[in-house]
C-alpha cells in the first residue's frame, strides 16, 4: 500500500493547517482508505485494483481541501485571509511594498547615522550583520510557523539553533573588539598624561558602545529565539497528546 | 447556536447534511461507513465520494450538529466516530420537513408541465 503513503504525503503537504488538526484529518483518512481497501479486497478485486479503487473514493478535491482549511484555521488566519482577499489588486500590494522598502531604507539610513553606532567603530558592522541575518530568520520562521502553519516535524526547529549562535556570534564579536580596541590603546600609550587620558577615554566610549550594541542584538535575538521555540514546543506537544491519546 | 436556514442556492450542501444525519440518526458511524451505507441505502443513486465528505462532516461537527470522538474498534485500531447530537437532531427534523416541503412545491410545478 505504498501508494497511499505518498498521497497522505500529498495531502500532508498541500493542507495548510497547524500539523495537530492536520494529523487528525490525515489518520481518519488513513482508516479509511484501509477499511476501503479491505472492502474491494472482500469483493473479490486485486490488491493494486483495490488500493487504486480506495484512493479514486477517498481523493480530497482541490476545493474540499480549501473547505477543510477553511472550517479548521484559526480565527486569526481567518482575518488575515480577509485582509488579503480584500486588497489583491496589483496597486495595492504594489503600494504596501512601496511603503515598507521606504521604511526600511529610512530606518537603515537613521541606523547607520547614528551616532552612537558611528562611535563603536568597525566592529560594529558585523554585529549588525548579524542582526540583519538574525532578522530575516527570525521573519522568515514566524511567517511558517503564525501565517503558512508550515508545521513538518522535519522543519519545525530549523533555523532556530541559527538564531542562537548569531546571537552568541554578535557578543563574541564585542568581546573581541573591545579587547583589540583595548590593545591598540594600550601600544598608543603615552609618558604625556593627558593624551593617555585621552585615548584612555576615546577608548572608554567605543568599547562601551560597541559591548551595548552587541549585548543588546544578543538579547533581542534570545527574547526572539525563546518565542518562537515555546510555539515550536507547544506544537510538539499538542501532537504528542493526541498521539498518546490514540 | 446559529439558526440554519432552508436556502434554496445552497440544495446540494443541504441535500448532502440530510443524507449523513439521517444515516447517523440509526446510531454512530465512521466516515466510511456513513458513505456506504447512503450508498447501499439509496440503491447507489447516492454515490457518495469520500472527499467531499469530509469537508461536510468537519463542518458539521464544528456546528455543534454532531460529535466526533476517536474510539477502539475491535480490530484494536482506533477510528473517528460520529454521533448525532440533539442539535443535529433537531436540524436534521427541520431540514426534512423543508425538503419535503420543497419537493412537494417542485412536483406541483412539474406536474403541471408535464399535463
Amino acid at each position: 500500500m505504498s501508494s497511499f503513503g505518498s498521497y497522505l504525503e500529498e495531502v500532508n503537504r498541500r493542507l495548510g493547517l497547524p500539523q495537530p488538526a492536520k494529523s487528525r484529518i490525515l489518520l481518519e483518512i488513513a482508516a479509511d482508505l484501509r477499511d476501503l481497501y479491505e472492502l474491494y479486497r472482500s469483493r473479490g478485486l486485486g490488491e493494486e485494483e483495490a488500493e487504486q479503487r480506495a484512493l479514486e473514493k477517498i481523493r480530497l478535491s482541490d476545493e474540499a481541501m480549501g473547505q477543510l482549511v477553511r472550517i479548521h484555521e484559526s480565527p486569526f488566519r481567518r482575518w488575515l485571509a480577509g485582509l488579503s482577499g480584500s486588497s489583491q489588486s496589483r496597486l495595492e500590494r504594489a503600494a504596501f511594498a512601496a511603503v515598507l522598502l521606504f521604511v526600511l531604507v529610512m530606518t537603515g539610513r537613521e541606523v547607520v547615522a547614528a551616532p552612537f553606532l558611528r562611535a563603536a567603530g568597525p566592529f560594529i558592522w558585523p554585529i549588525l550583520a548579524f542582526a540583519a541575518g538574525a532578522a530575516a530568520i527570525a521573519l522568515a520562521r514566524a511567517y511558517a510557523l503564525f501565517v503558512k502553519k508550515d508545521h513538518h516535524i522535519k522543519r519545525i526547529r530549523s533555523g532556530l539553533d541559527a538564531l542562537l549562535a548569531l546571537s552568541a556570534a554578535s557578543v563574541l564579536t564585542a568581546v573581541f573588539g573591545l579587547l583589540l580596541e583595548l590593545y591598540r590603546s594600550f601600544g598608543r600609550s603615552v609618558s604625556d598624561v593627558e593624551r593617555t587620558l585621552l585615548y584612555s577615554s576615546d577608548w572608554l566610549l567605543r568599547s562601551s558602545a560597541l559591548i551595548t550594541a552587541g549585548l543588546l542584538v544578543a538579547i533581542l535575538v534570545c527574547i526572539i529565539w525563546f518565542l518562537l521555540y515555546r510555539k515550536v514546543v507547544r506544537i510538539e506537544q499538542a501532537e504528542v497528546g493526541f498521539l498518546w491519546e490514540l | 447556536m446559529k439558526q440554519r436556514e432552508f436556502e434554496t442556492q445552497n440544495l446540494a450542501r443541504q441535500c448532502n447534511e440530510l443524507l449523513i444525519l439521517s444515516t447517523l440518526a440509526g446510531g454512530e458511524k465512521h466516515g466510511y461507513q456513513i458513505a456506504v451505507e447512503i450508498e447501499e441505502r439509496s440503491g447507489g443513486f447516492f454515490r457518495f465520494n469520500h472527499g467531499t465528505l469530509y469537508p461536510i462532516l468537519h463542518k458539521l461537527e464544528q456546528e455543534g450538529l454532531i460529535q466526533g470522538a476517536w474510539k477502539e474498534e475491535r480490530s484494536k485500531r482506533k477510528r473517528k466516530r460520529y454521533a448525532l447530537t440533539s442539535e443535529g437532531r433537531g436540524y436534521m427534523k427541520r431540514l426534512a420537513r423543508e425538503w419535503r416541503e420543497f419537493t412537494r412545491r417542485l412536483s406541483a410545478i412539474v406536474g403541471e408541465i408535464e399535463k
